[in-house]
């Protein structure tokens, strides 16, 4: 208007472009319609399938994006520009527009191909509005009822509400007045539909995307047990331990991590379970993380974790649903990052680390046992070396004559001294490990079994090394593979070192203080303000139950106390069926005799 | 530990396992005494309560003499330790070597708080009291039994020097004292510093019992070490090692860092508490030159036994008599929530 006015005035400028027409009239109920409020924190079902109880916490990361902030404008052309703009081009949006039947409004959808299961789309977006007009029309006129207080994602825009409570059939579907809520929308998969003259527009997720399918994870398998392993879509890992642990009490919340990848972390806890303050310390932390982008759980582990620079892992991760769901109800907290199997486990604490799930399928005898010779192999693959070298080295007079020649033969050409020796080979092993890693799988296991054959014996002939050293240093690897938590082994592995070079300069005394050095360090961390070397140092008897042993299922009555669990029963009484022995099943057998 | 086996049995003969009795008798008063001060003063530590009970200067002198008494014993037991590890399993490594690795490894111990040692001392205490009773029972083997007869020893007074010098083998309880504030049960304190004081007496008794049983009282006397000649004669029917010093004293090397660790913290904690520091970490590493001199300053075994002795006296002294003492002053001078002022229990 003041334009008009001043080319009116002063003339039209020949740089100034002509004023822009008045936008079409609006219809009373658009006028009268309330202003749509840019939606920050608009609660709602995000997508398809179980979201019942997923609260989607919005917080002020994630947001920082440069997209138009603004809201939408009432002009389809305007708004599908701008949505043009923001994703710049891209290759992969797609913009269907149609006309809706029986309204005579221009419509468009937009969504981003490859994310959008398109027969979805097709059936319940665009043929109810591309093909029943009478319906639409009827659902225009009709007045829907009130919402409830607190309703999850009702449109404001009338139009849009009828559209929403009447026509488009759609597990989930919200209302967006803002272009950031809008992008995002898209970005996660829904579709978008814009009608000219509406200043909001609709998003409908209909998602279908190339997925892996639930299979044994590679590195956790297990003789007994399931073989459901997590996959790469957060959706899928609650489903999977949702089916596991079907309590209401299992809470699940959402968040978005990483600024630009926008990946969904969820936080798991089973609410009368868990201790409240680790859980809010938990989240504290996940809500604290600002980072560009999260790829794995990794990245969450390493920046939420306590002690930084220790070697030893303070956060569990696993692949296995079962897993996961055992420390659920032992009252941990289990998070799930989108887009990897891979899920943590806090807080966790050393004994953790030689435990597998398998321990609690088996009998408690056999349990027990398979469970003590893992601990062997957790001390041997830490101190064997070491222990061999002091005794060979400073502590000859320990070893049985006839044993101490056999060693003294063997290490007869050899010129190194023993520690060099047992570094040279330790070092070895832990190359030919990370090489075979990344061998392909079809000459893998050959050619890392030949190698290792070869290199032993080549080495041996060549008087580099002793028999004994080779066999020493291969016990320490195996013993290494046994222990089942990848990051422990890891660990265990790299303080093997110092405890080698200890052992070569001051003999037993040596690996004892390293060994002691050790423990304190361990003794000194904490997992989420749980003490690390809890069960053995503030020593509980409840907990010995299940350590370095493990007591029958039906004796293991309470949770462990080192969580600090609210009900703390696991089962009230104990539950072990006793049944009648005697069911008369011995005797000859025969057709039955009539009973008197 | 290793030593003190000849120490008692020089005084008090034969009667070596009943002077180790004895000689708990007066730790035990003043553990009572000093659970009733912590009592009386809940939430301080002997350092303190010191200045209230006795008067300002008395009671900075006494903390200061508490000070060096516990710098001395430190000293005493690293130096000793490394004494032993030098002579029996590295023969070619210089006692300096040893003791500097020792105090270094503690050094980094006893900068963690309180948590971290209580912790660290659970781990430790299976390890340490199995193998001892085990090498004891096993030593059993070739004992004589009429060694150990007159159960009373030759001369009463010497009983009476060995059961003083026995107390001397307690001293590390010390820190247990400035570990009574922090205590979330502190009822539980008198049962449980008794039950520590009744393992600890069984356990010397123990070996005491066993060096005399193996050796006869002649020959212990010569023996600088008599415990670690006990490993020495001692044979595992059937096992693969056979001389088993090294595994032992790789084992007591736990042992004695406990010790250590205890006197050096508590050592820390009353710097710490005398000169209101921030925490006690910071005096850690300053202390590790002042230990190593002290620990060097006796130029060889014998007279660091003499030096042993007296400082254990004198530890014995500042221990034993300090809280025993200080009890009676305070109920004297009606200091601290005493029974009559309010009801603590």
């Amino acid at each position: 208007m003041w334009k008009v006015l001043k080319m009116l005035l002063f003339g039209g400028a020949p740089n100034e472009a002509p004023p822009r027409p008045d936008p079409p009239a609006r219809t009373r109920a658009e006028r009268n319609a309330p202003v749509p409020r840019p939606s920050i924190n608009q609660d709602g079902a995000n997508d398809s399938g179980n979201g019942s109880d997923v609260r989607k916490v919005t917080p002020a990361i994630g947001r920082g994006r440069q997209n138009g902030g603004g809201g939408l404008s009432t002009d389809l052309g305007e708004n599908l520009e701008a949505l043009q703009k923001i994703f710049g081009n891209s290759a992969d949006l797609v913009f269907r527009t149609f006309t809706i039947d029986g309204l005579n409004l221009r419509a468009a959808l937009v969504y981003l191909d490859g994310l959008v299961e398109n027969p979805g789309v097709n059936d319940f977006l665009l043929r109810p509005l591309m093909q029943r007009g009478n319906q639409i029309r009827l659902a225009v006129e009709q007045s829907p009822a009130p919402g409830y207080p607190g309703e999850a994602g009702a449109a404001r825009h009338p139009l849009l509400r009828n559209l929403q409570q009447f026509l488009v059939i759609n597990t989930a579907v919200t209302e967006r007045a803002v272009f950031s809520d809008l992008v995002d929308e898209i970005i996660s998969g829904s579709t978008a539909l814009l009608i000219d003259t509406v200043p909001a527009a609709l998003s409908v997720p209909q998602r279908g995307y190339e997925e892996r399918g639930v299979q044994e994870p590679p590195t956790e398998a297990l003789v007994r047990g399931p073989r459901d392993g997590f996959v790469e879509s957060v959706r899928i890992n609650m489903s999977l331990l949702r089916r596991k642990l079907r309590d209401p009490s299992l809470r699940l919340e959402m968040f978005r991590v990483g600024r630009r990848t926008n990946t969904d972390v969820v936080i798991c806890y089973v609410e009368d379970v868990a201790n409240p303050k680790i859980v809010d310390e938990i989240r504290t932390r996940i809500k604290g993380i600002d980072i560009d982008g999260v790829l794995e759980s990794g990245y969450l582990e390493q920046i939420i974790e306590d002690h930084h620079f220790s070697p030893f892992p303070q956060i569990q991760n696993t692949e296995r649903a079962d897993r996961a769901v055992a420390n659920l109800l032992e009252g941990r907290v289990v998070i799930l990052v989108d887009g990897t199997p891979v899920c943590l486990i806090l807080p966790s604490v050393f004994s953790q680390f030689y435990q597998v799930p398998e321990d609690y399928y088996e009998r408690f005898l056999i349990a027990t046992m398979v469970r003590g010779i893992r601990v062997i192999a957790l001390f041997f693959s830490l101190t064997f070396t070491s222990l061999y070298v002091a005794l060979i080295s400073f502590h000859s007079e320990m070893l049985p004559t006839k044993f101490a020649v056999a060693v003294a033969g063997g290490r007869a050409g050899v010129p190194f001294p023993s520690v060099a020796e047992a570094f040279f080979m330790e070092l070895t092993m832990e190359i030919l490990r990370e090489a075979a890693l990344r061998l392909p799988k079809a000459i893998g296991p050959t050619v890392s079994i030949v190698g290792a054959l070869v290199i032993g014996e080549a080495a041996v002939r060549a008087g580099i090394v002793s028999p004994l050293m080779v066999i020493v240093v291969a016990l320490t690897s195996i013993g290494s593979f046994a222990v089942p938590s990848y990051s422990a082994a890891i660990a265990l592995r790299i303080v093997k070192f110092p405890i080698i070079l200890a052992a070569g300069t001051f003999g037993i005394y040596g690996v004892m203080l390293a060994v002691i050095g050790l423990v304190v360090h361990l003794a000194s961390l904490k997992s989420v303000g749980i003490p690390y070397l809890t069960p053995f140092a503030p020593a509980r008897s409840t907990d010995a139950k299940d350590t370095l042993f493990r007591v029958p299922l039906w004796s293991m009555n309470r949770r462990p106390a080192l969580l600090r669990t609210g009900d703390p029963t696991r089962m009230p009484h104990t539950t072990k069926v006793l049944g009648d022995e005697n069911l008369g099943l011995e005797g000859e057998s025969g057709p039955g005799k009539p009973e008197r | 530990m290793l030593a003190l086996p000849r120490l008692i049995v020089e005084q008090a003969g034969t009667g070596g396992p009943l002077a180790t009795l004895l000689g708990a008798i007066p730790v035990t008063l003043a553990w009572l005494a000093a659970t009733k001060l912590s009592r009386w003063f809940p939430g301080r530590s002997p350092v303190e309560y010191a200045p209230k009970v006795l008067t300002r200067p008395v009671g900075w002198l006494y903390s200061g003499a508490l000070l060096v008494m516990k710098i001395l014993i430190t000293a005493l037991a690293v130096r000793e330790f490394g004494a032993v590890v030098r002579t029996a399993v590295l023969p070619s490594t210089p006692v300096e070597v040893t003791i500097i690795l020792l105090l270094l490894t503690t050094a980094y111990f006893v900068r963690y708080d309180q948590q971290v040692f209580a912790r660290v001392f659970e781990i430790f205490f299976p390890i340490m009291l199995a193998p001892l009773t085990t090498i004891c029972l096993l030593a059993l083997k070739n004992a004589h039994a009429y060694y150990l007869f007159p159960l009373l020893g030759t001369s009463g007074l010497g009983l009476l020097r060995g059961a003083v010098l026995a107390t001397t083998g307690y001293v590390a309880y010390m820190v247990a004292l400035f570990l009574l504030p922090s205590l979330n049960r502190p009822e539980k304190a008198v049962k449980a510093g008794l039950v520590g004081i009744g393992l600890s007496t069984f356990v010397y008794m123990l070996a005491v019992s066993a060096t005399l049983a193996v050796f006869g009282l002649e020959e212990t006397k010569l023996l600088v070490w008599p415990t670690f000649e006990l490993i020495k004669n001692t044979t595992v029917p059937g096992f693969i090692l056979e001389r088993l010093e090294p595994a032992f004293l790789g084992i007591w090397v736990a042992a004695v860092f406990t010790t250590v660790a205890a006197t050096y913290y508590a050592t820390l904690l009353n710097i710490a508490q005398m000169f209101k520091l921030r925490d006690h970490k910071v005096m850690a590493i300053p202390l590790v030159p002042i230990l190593y001199i002290i620990a060097m300053a006796p130029p060889d075994v014998h007279t660091l036994y003499q030096a042993g002795i007296t400082w254990g006296l004198f530890g014995v002294t500042m221990n034993v008599g300090g809280p025993v003492f200080m009890t009676g002053i305070a109920r004297l001078r009606r200091k601290g929530a005493t029974r009559s002022a309010a009801p603590t229990q």
